[in-house]
C-alpha cells in the first residue's frame, strides 16, 4: 500500500491502450510473455488487492525501456517491471546474478591476464561448463576484453593544453573501462583538442546491469557512493558526460524513479551524453575536422534504446552525419536484443537473437562498411549478428580529428 | 392454452432479499421459482458500497440495525465466507468531529456486542500513508468487504442445486387469485416476449425498490420511500482496510477497498424514479469534499466512474396498521396482504444487505406459518460452498471456487479440457479466457452486462476497452444463440459502461473514453450497427 508517487501516476495514467504491449521487442518474439503492461502496471493494481507475487515471466522483460519511450501518457511502464522482477523469489543459488549485476567484478579478475580471460571465455568446453553450471548461454557472443583498462591508459596520457583547460566530469562505465577503452580515450582526445581537461573521479558501476538482474540492493550501494561524488564534483559548473547511453539514462532517470533517490535530480541538468556535449561545441569541433575522405564509406547507425530512453536526441549520429558529411543511414530496426547481459543467459539468448534479426535484416538490406552505435553490449551483438566492425561515434569523430 | 408451471412459492425480486429467500425455502425443500425482471442483483444489491457491516455506523441512531448486523456480520463470514474479504473495518475521528459522540458510540458498540478496539494512528499512518494526518482517534471494528453480484449468485447456484427454479429476464405481468387467495401468476420473458403461467400457493413480493409495482398488480398500494445513494469508483486502492467516519452518519463517510478499486459513498436522497436514477455533478463534489477530509490527495487518484443505487426503505407510516406485520427490525419489514383481503401475497420493504439471511429466515419462517409448514431454517449452518469444492486437493482455496461458487468446479472442468485458456483474457481483473468461455455458455447468461456481473469484465481501468470485444470474440459461439444479437449486447454494454463515466470524466478517464470511442466508432464502426438489419 507504500505506492511511490511513480507507481501511483502510473495507476492514474494508464489508459490500457497497449502501445507498450505492441512495441515490447520481448513479447514480439516469446508469446509466452504477455508485456509489460499486465507485467508492471496490471500487476501493481491486481497485487494492491492480493498481496501476490509478480508473474514470472516478468523475469523475461529485458529492460530495454521501449515501452517507456513509445508510451502516450509518460507512464513508467518498463520501471514498473523492472521494480515488480525485483520482488521475484530469487534464484537458489543466483550466482549467474551476482556475476553480471557488477562487471566490474568480472572486469577485475579478467584484467589479471585478459588474454587468458579472452581465450577462455571463447573455448568451446568453457563455455558448455558455465552453461551447465551457471546458466550463461555457449551461443552467446562474449564481449572481449581489453589489455589495458580506461584508467591505465588516461593515467600514460598528458596532452598540452595552450592554455588553462576546462573541466568536465567523464563517466566512463565499465565497459569503456574494461572492454574497450578506445571510446574513453577518443573523447579524452577529441576534447584536449577544444581545451577541456576530462575528470575520471573513482565512480562506481553505475548500476544498471544490477537493476536488470534484480539486485537492486546492489544498485543503492552504487548509487549513493556516485552520488558522494557528484556532490563533491559537480560544482562551479561543471558538468557530467557519459559515453554510454544506459550509464547515462541510470544516473538520470533510473536512480530517482527505481531506488527514489530524489537528490539526484539536482544533477539531472548537468548530465549529458558527450555526443551532445560535443555538439555543443560544434564551431570549434568543425575547425578541427580533417578534410572530408575522398572515399564514399557507407555507414549504418543502430539507436540504442536506453538513448532512446534518456531522451537525448541522437547526438552522435548528428555528429557524423552534419558535422563530418559521412554516409551514414539509421537502420531504424529497434532494439538490438541484447539488453546488457540479458542476451547472454542460456535461457534468454534465444529470445535476444530473434529480436536482433531485424537488426540484422536491416543492416543486410543496407550493406554498410561498418555500424555505428553508443552503446558496448548493442555493438557486441551487432559485431556478431552481422560480422561487421561496429565503432562509436566518438571513436569514428576521433579519427578524424587533426594531429 | 399455455403451459401451466407449478410451484409452492413465487419469489418476486432477484436481489439479496430475493435470493435469500429462495435459499432458504430451497434448504427447507418448499419447491419455489423465483422471477426477477432483470439479471440477478441489476438493482441496489450490486449498486452499493460493498460494506459488510459491523453495526458500527447505525450503534447510536439504529441500535436494533446495530445488533443484528454483528449478528449476521459473524454469521455471514462462516457461511458466504467466498464473497467476503474479511478486511476489518476503521472508524477514524477527524479533529472536526464532535467528541461527544464518541462515548455513545462506544456505549453502543458495547452493548450491541460489537468488538471495537482503540488502534495507534501511527499504525494506520504507516499502512496507509494517504488518510489524513488530521486523525484524532481511531477504533477498529469487525467490518468486512462483500461482493454483491457474487453473493446473490452463490446464493442462486446453491438453491439450484437444492430444486429451486431462477427466471431471470422475466418480468410478472400478473397475479391470479380466486376467493381472496392468490392461485398463481402470470410472467414474461422480457427478452423474447414469451409468456406462460404458474400455479402457486403464496407470492412473496421482495422486488425491493420496484414492490410497488408488484403490488399494484393486485391493486394494493404500498409505501416505498426511494432514496438514491450516489457512490464514487476509484481506479485503485486508497485503503486496505474499510474506513468509516466516526461521527452521526452522513454523507461520504464510507470509503471500501472493493477488490481492486475503492468505493467512497453515499450521498443519500429520495427519489421518484428509480429506474432512471444517476448521479449529478454535484454529488460527486459533495463525495469528493467528505473523502478529501480523511484522503487529502483525493483528487490525485483517478476516478473510474459514479453510479447510484437505489434503496427501498419503510418509511414507517400511518396508513398500516402495527398488526399489519411483524416488525422485526426497525428499517425492516412484512407486510401480510391477508389485512387487505388477499392471502399468500406478502410483502418485503426496507431492508439491508448486511442482514438479508435474517430477513430472509424470519420472512420464510413467516410464509411456512401461514402454510402449515413446519421445517427448521438452516440457511446460517449451510456454507454456500461447502469445504469440498471450496479447498483444493492441497488445502488452499480454489480460486474459481471464490469468484464463481459451487460453478467454480464448471471453469475448472473446462480449463481441463482446454488448457491454453488458461490466458488472460480481462488485465485489468485478471480474468480468463477460460472463465469467459465457460460463463457465456451459461444459461443464466443472456448478454455480455450478465457476463459483467459474473465475471467482473469490464469493472476495470479500461472499463471494457478490450475485455468487450474478446469476450465477444472468444464467446461467439456462445453468444450469438442469446436472445439479442452478440452486436446489440455490446452497444448496450458499451452504453452502460459510458453511462457511468460520465458524471466523472477528467483526466485519464476522458482519454480512456476517447480512445474507447476511437476503437469501437471507427475501427468496429459500432455507431452504424443499428442500420444493419441483421441486428
Amino acid at each position: 500500500m507504500n505506492l511511490t508517487k511513480l507507481q501511483i501516476d502510473a495507476l492514474n495514467n494508464c489508459v490500457k491502450c497497449s502501445i507498450c504491449v505492441n512495441s515490447c521487442p520481448v513479447a514480439s518474439v516469446n508469446p509466452q510473455f504477455p508485456g509489460p503492461k499486465q507485467l508492471g502496471v496490471d500487476w501493481l493494481r491486481l497485487a494492491q488487492e492480493e498481496q501476490s507475487q509478480p508473474i514470472p515471466a516478468v523475469d523475461y522483460c529485458s529492460n530495454c525501456k521501449t515501452c517507456e519511450a513509445v508510451c502516450p501518457s509518460g507512464v513508467h511502464v518498463g520501471t514498473l517491471n523492472q521494480l515488480a522482477k525485483s520482488n521475484l523469489p530469487q534464484r537458489s543459488l543466483g550466482m549467474r546474478e551476482e556475476i553480471f549485476s557488477d562487471p566490474s567484478l568480472l572486469g577485475r579478475f579478467i584484467h589479471i591476464w585478459p588474454q587468458a580471460g579472452n581465450m577462455a571465455t571463447g573455448l568451446r568446453p568453457v563455455k558448455f561448463l558455465t552453461e551447465k553450471t551457471v546458466g550463461i548461454s555457449s551461443q552467446a557472443p562474449m564481449p572481449a576484453y581489453s589489455m589495458k583498462t580506461f584508467r591505465e591508459m588516461l593515467l600514460k596520457y598528458k596532452p598540452e593544453f595552450s592554455e588553462i583547460p576546462k573541466e568536465v566530469v567523464y563517466f566512463p562505465g565499465c565497459f569503456t573501462q574494461y572492454n574497450q577503452p578506445e571510446i574513453g580515450m577518443s573523447l579524452v582526445k577529441i576534447l584536449a583538442k577544444l581545451n577541456y581537461k576530462v575528470i575520471v573521479p573513482d565512480f562506481k558501476c553505475c548500476g544498471q546491469p544490477a537493476i536488470s538482474n534484480a539486485r537492486l540492493d546492489k544498485t543503492k550501494k552504487f548509487a549513493e557512493h556516485n552520488l558522494d561524488i557528484l556532490r563533491q564534483e559537480l560544482k562551479d559548473g561543471r558538468e557530467l558526460i557519459f559515453s554510454c547511453p544506459s550509464c547515462l539514462l541510470t544516473f538520470k532517470e533510473e536512480y530517482k524513479n527505481i531506488l527514489g533517490l530524489q537528490e539526484y535530480s539536482a544533477f539531472t541538468s548537468s548530465m549529458q551524453d558527450s555526443g551532445q556535449f560535443l555538439l555543443n561545441h560544434r564551431e570549434q569541433l568543425a575547425a578541427l575536422l580533417r578534410m572530408k575522405n575522398a572515399e564514399s564509406a557507407k555507414y549504418a547507425y543502430h539507436e540504442p534504446c536506453h538513448l532512446r530512453v534518456a531522451g537525448q536526441g541522437t547526438p552522435g549520429l548528428v555528429l557524423l552525419k552534419s558535422l563530418m558529411g559521412l554516409d551514414i543511414t539509421p537502420l531504424e530496426a529497434g532494439c538490438c536484443g541484447m539488453a546488457g547481459s540479458y542476451g547472454l543467459k542460456a535461457e534468454k539468448e534465444w529470445v535476444s537473437r530473434e529480436i536482433g534479426n531485424n537488426v540484422k535484416d536491416a543492416v543486410t538490406n543496407l550493406n554498410p562498411q561498418a555500424v555505428i552505435t553508443e552503446c558496448g553490449m548493442c555493438s557486441v551483438q551487432v559485431n556478431a549478428l552481422t560480422e561487421l566492425p561496429v565503432k562509436h561515434p566518438l571513436e569514428v569523430l576521433a579519427e578524424q580529428i587533426k594531429a | 392454452m399455455m403451459v401451466v408451471n407449478k410451484t409452492k412459492v413465487m419469489v418476486i425480486g432477484g436481489g439479496t432479499t430475493g435470493v435469500g429467500i429462495i435459499r432458504d425455502l430451497a434448504l427447507r425443500g418448499i419447491d419455489a421459482v423465483l422471477v426477477e425482471q432483470q439479471d440477478l442483483a441489476h438493482g441496489a444489491s450490486f449498486r452499493f458500497h460493498g460494506l459488510l457491516h459491523s453495526g458500527a455506523r447505525y450503534a447510536v441512531n439504529d441500535f436494533s440495525a446495530a445488533k443484528e448486523c454483528i449478528e449476521e456480520n459473524i454469521i455471514l463470514k462462516k457461511i458466504a465466507s467466498t464473497c467476503i474479504n474479511n478486511s476489518g473495518g476503521l472508524f477514524v475521528q477527524h479533529k472536526t468531529d464532535r467528541d461527544e459522540y464518541i462515548g455513545e458510540w462506544l456505549r453502543g458498540c458495547s452493548e450491541a456486542g460489537i468488538e471495537v478496539k482503540e488502534v495507534s494512528i501511527q499504525n494506520v499512518l504507516n499502512e496507509n500513508p494517504a488518510m489524513s494526518r488530521d486523525l484524532k482517534r481511531i477504533y477498529s471494528v469487525p467490518d468486512g468487504i462483500i461482493d454483491g453480484a457474487r453473493l446473490v449468485w452463490a446464493n442462486v447456484y446453491q438453491a439450484m442445486e437444492y430444486g429451486a427454479r431462477v427466471l431471470t429476464y422475466t418480468k410478472l405481468s400478473g397475479i391470479y387469485t380466486a376467493n381472496g387467495k392468490v392461485t398463481g401468476a402470470e410472467v414474461i420473458n422480457t427478452l423474447t416476449g414469451q409468456k406462460s403461467n404458474w400455479e402457486c400457493e403464496t407470492i412473496i413480493n421482495a422486488a425491493g425498490t420496484w414492490a410497488d409495482e408488484v403490488a399494484k398488480l393486485t391493486g394494493i398500494e404500498l409505501n416505498v420511500t426511494k432514496n438514491k445513494g450516489t457512490l464514487l469508483v476509484f481506479n485503485q486502492r486508497l485503503t486496505q482496510k474499510v474506513v468509516n467516519r466516526l461521527r452521526i452518519p452522513d454523507d461520504g463517510d464510507i470509503i471500501v477497498p472493493h477488490h481492486t478499486v475503492t468505493i467512497l459513498g453515499t450521498t443519500s436522497v429520495n427519489t421518484d424514479e428509480p429506474d432512471s436514477a444517476k448521479p449529478t455533478s454535484g454529488e460527486v463534489q459533495i463525495l469528493l469534499d467528505a473523502g478529501r477530509e480523511l484522503f487529502p490527495e483525493i483528487d490525485n487518484y483517478r476516478l473510474l466512474r459514479a453510479y447510484a443505487g437505489v434503496r427501498p426503505l419503510y418509511a414507517g407510516n400511518g396508513e398500516v396498521k402495527d398488526d399489519d406485520g411483524r416488525d422485526i427490525s426497525r428499517d425492516f419489514r412484512i407486510f401480510d396482504h391477508a389485512h387487505n383481503g388477499l392471502n399468500g401475497f406478502i410483502s418485503l420493504i426496507g431492508g439491508k444487505l448486511t442482514t438479508y439471511r435474517m430477513i430472509a429466515e424470519k420472512t420464510v419462517n413467516y410464509v411456512c406459518k401461514t402454510m402449515g409448514i413446519k421445517k427448521k431454517c438452516q440457511t446460517a449452518e449451510i456454507p454456500l460452498v461447502d469445504s469440498k469444492r471450496l479447498l483444493t486437493m492441497d488445502g488452499k482455496v480454489n480460486k474459481f471456487a471464490v469468484r464463481y461458487g459451487i460453478r467454480g468446479e464448471m471453469i475448472q472442468k473446462y480449463l481441463q479440457q482446454n488448457p491454453e485458456k488458461e490466458i488472460t483474457l480481462c488485465e485489468c481483473e485478471d480474468i480468463s479466457f477460460a472463465e469467459v468461455e465457460e460463463v457465456a455458455s451459461w444459461k443464466s447468461t443472456n448478454n455480455l452486462d450478465d457476463l459483467r456481473r459474473k465475471t467482473r469484465i469490464g469493472m476495470g481501468t479500461c472499463q471494457g476497452l478490450y475485455c468487450s470485444f474478446r469476450s465477444l470474440g472468444s464467446a461467439w459461439n456462445a453468444m450469438k444463440n442469446k436472445p439479442q444479437h452478440p452486436l446489440r449486447q455490446l452497444v448496450c454494454f458499451l452504453e452502460k459502461r459510458y453511462k457511468g463515466q460520465k458524471s466523472v470524466l477528467w483526466e485519464a478517464q476522458i482519454k480512456e473514453c476517447e480512445l474507447t470511442l476511437g476503437i469501437y466508432s471507427t475501427i468496429f464502426n459500432l455507431e452504424r450497427v443499428e442500420e444493419n438489419s441483421e441486428v
